[in-house]
């Protein structure tokens, strides 16, 4: 195998696995911030790439303005989706909550077959058919866009949640929702808050994705690499999510190439397997200490 | 007495004649309907190859029973979706059979799931009619009440690909790159062996990928260390419109030949300007597009039936759910109003030749193979569009051969 070879593979693994991580980052943030494990995140992702699709094909918009409007759009989904059907279930045990999201899924997910069938759409992008090539090493500019964008997001979050009045609150309430409202913390706006980030999260990794796979409803299945690039990195660690995801997407595409493109995910799983046997809370997780 | 005597009699007689009528009616034949089971997956990844073959089969039942039926008695199916599983296409056809007694079975999905059916189907004695399975267990070993219409032998795909890559395009490098999933894998297999037994060409190398597979780089770099002439992209329209796009965008400008799932107007959707040279083989003589009289009767047929249809239908799998269903009707035509299965069997081996328009290649069964139908079109995508190819092949078929052993 040549260096050339393994480059190509390299952006091939790394792109796969920055859209991994911005699912798995929606993911944790939503997980992190309200306690809720949101199985219905993947048809957010579904949902963020049919909303730019519907702008781009109905409303003609230009990529940039389907791409700021489809993420804003989104944004107010996650809020009205906390709103309406994530509080009243605040308070259910865990796995009602965990069967209901699931059940929150497969309705957006028929909705969107309701109206849009099976048929894969294509949502353009001002990179398509520009691939470039360097030394031996052919480029296809959405990749190097796709790694771009979930290195910004991953800093902008990063400062967000370390600089910003609004971002500690989240993380207040993250970690002692009881402590953070007897702060004067409004609890009540920040939950919305956190679903609206996380829907905005789902909504890019959808736009980034449509354009080189296509758009059909099951693009949604994406969150169970999304959840092993959360555990793969530690689920209670953002930057870790962000490592699990590019590991997964490069060990996947590795796999592919020495073990065989049907053992991609077994190569994958193994490796998480591993991982959890040595280190049970991922890569960079750390284990929850309780006063008991 | 002798009044009550006659009442008797002709109580007596009534009795008979019913138990006699009802020990010869068929499950899911009354006076006036015909109910039909289907399967074929309609949700899933796979779904646009079930949710065609269930549109074109409903759109030639209401064209059917507009005309006024079958023998006086109107169509009727019940679809169920089998998510592109074994094991569920099993569940709609035990359900079909066993709870809404249908008279007969219209398998509209993929090898995969009717694969599973094939043993229960074999068991029961009850007509199934796979109209887009190639899977070779269909007709291997011939049963009786097995039988395969739009769709061919997957063997025979072989025979069509290699004739056509070494003797009409005159290549001798080939890569090949397969789905794992059971069409895929035969369509690649059969290829793989013809080229070598009719023409003594081994193949460079193979890659295989799954459905629902998103990124082929690993597999397409292997095709660009083998440096073939042409690739032979083997599976399902979503993942070939999207190799096709990721080879080109990796630099590889070799051009691509796709199986028989892979000619489809997605595949110009999808893959774009990078679809342009791509060839692959159609089921059907006419392409959807084309202005033939009959090609614009079908549409103007559908466009009624399916005004809200999305984007990327009728596909291929409308056009076959609609003309096997007309075969079917004509089977059971032919096989009298006193419908039975057995009728229905001895009915369908008279078709010779039959075709609803010229939208449908010629079907023909025999006592002996109840393959339907042996020809394919090759299309090529030019100035985005499907354009079929002026080639037929010359090498005799060894299929049916196989058969009269």
């Amino acid at each position: 195998m040549t260096a050339s070879i393994i480059i190509q593979l390299l952006v091939a693994g790394l792109s796969t696995g920055s859209i991994y991580a911005l699912v798995a980052l929606g993911l944790v943030l939503a997980f992190k911030g309200t306690g809720i494990l949101n199985f219905a995140h993947g048809e957010l992702v579904s949902l963020g790439a049919y909303v730019a699709l519907f702008l781009t094909v109905f409303l003609h918009l230009g990529y940039w303005q389907v791409l700021l409007l489809s993420v804003a759009i989104m944004a107010v989904v996650g809020m009205v989706f906390e709103r309406v059907l994530i509080k009243p279930l605040m308070h259910a045990p865990p796995f009602t909550i965990v069967v209901a999201t699931m059940a929150i899924g497969l309705m957006i997910k028929n909705a969107l077959r309701l109206s849009w069938q099976e048929n894969i759409a294509t949502l353009p992008s001002p990179l398509d058919d520009m691939s470039f090539r360097v030394g031996d090493v052919d480029i296809n500019p959405q990749y190097l866009w796709i790694i771009f964008c979930t290195v910004v997001i991953t800093v902008a979050l990063s400062v967000f949640f370390r600089k910003s009045l609004i971002g500690k609150a989240l993380q207040a309430v993250a970690q002692n929702t009881e402590a953070a409202r007897l702060m004067g913390i409004r609890v009540s706006l920040v939950f919305p808050l956190t679903f609206a980030i996380s829907s905005m999260l789902a909504a890019l990794a959808g736009i980034l994705y449509g354009p080189l796979v296509g758009i059909q409803p099951e693009l949604g299945s994406i969150i169970m690499k999304g959840f092993v690039a959360a555990i793969l990195g530690g689920f209670n660690n953002l930057f870790g999510v962000v490592i699990g995801g590019l590991a997964l997407g490069t060990l996947e595409t590795f796999g592919g190439a020495f073990i065989g493109g049907t053992f991609k995910d077994v190569t994958a799983f193994i490796v998480l397997m591993a991982v959890l046997l040595l280190r049970p809370n991922g890569l960079f997780g750390r284990a929850e200490a309780r006063r008991v | 007495m002798m009044s009550r005597m006659r009442t008797l009699v002709a109580a007596v007689g009534v009795t008979a004649s019913l138990a006699l009528s009802a020990a010869h009616a068929e499950d899911g034949v009354t006076d006036d309907t015909i109910l039909i089971g289907g399967y074929g997956p309609i949700t899933g990844p796979a779904a646009f190859l079930g949710l065609g073959g269930r549109d074109g089969a409903t759109i030639a039942i209401n064209e059917i029973n507009a005309a006024g039926g079958i023998n006086g008695r109107k169509l009727k199916m019940i679809f169920e979706d089998d998510a592109f599983s074994p094991a569920k296409a099993l569940t709609d056809a035990k359900k079909l059979v066993e709870q809404d007694k249908v008279f007969m079975i219209v398998g509209l999905s993929g090898s995969n799931p009717t694969i599973g059916t094939l043993d229960y189907a074999r068991d029961t004695k009850i007509p199934n009619y796979i109209a887009i399975a190639s899977a070779p267990q269909v007709t291997h070993p011939f049963n009786r009440y097995l039988f395969r219409g739009a769709s061919t032998e997957s063997a025979r795909f072989g025979e069509i690909y290699a004739e056509f890559l070494t003797q009409f395009l005159q290549v001798k490098h080939i890569g090949v790159l397969s789905g794992s999933d059971e069409n895929a894998k035969n369509e690649a297999d059969n290829t793989e062996r013809m080229l070598d037994k009719w023409y003594g060409v081994k193949i460079e190398g193979r890659a295989e990928f799954k459905v629902g597979d998103k990124d082929f780089t690993p597999q397409i770099l292997k095709m660009k260390q083998l440096n073939p002439d042409i690739v032979l992209a083997i599976g399902q329209t979503p993942e070939v419109s999207i190799i096709i796009r990721q080879m080109r965008e990796l630099g590889m400008r070799t051009p691509i030949y796709g199986g028989a799932a892979a000619v489809d107007q997605s595949i110009i959707i999808n893959a774009g300007l990078t679809a342009e040279g791509y060839m692959g083989g159609w089921l059907t003589p006419v392409y959807l597009d084309s202005s033939h009289p009959d090609m614009l009767k079908y549409m103007a047929l559908f466009n009624k039936y399916m005004p809200n249809a999305p984007k990327g239908r009728p596909n291929l799998y409308d056009i076959m759910g609609y003309t096997e269903m007309h075969v079917i009707a004509e089977a059971m035509k032919r096989a009298g109003p006193d419908l039975t299965r057995e009728k229905l069997v001895d009915a369908l081996e008279t078709i010779k030749d039959y075709r609803v328009s010229e939208i449908a290649s010629p079907r023909t069964f025999t006592n002996w193979h109840h393959i339907g139908n042996l020809r394919q079109q090759i299309m090529v995508v030019l100035a985005q569009h499907w354009v079929p190819l002026k080639w037929e092949p010359q090498h005799e078929s060894e299929i049916l051969k196989d058969f009269k052993k």
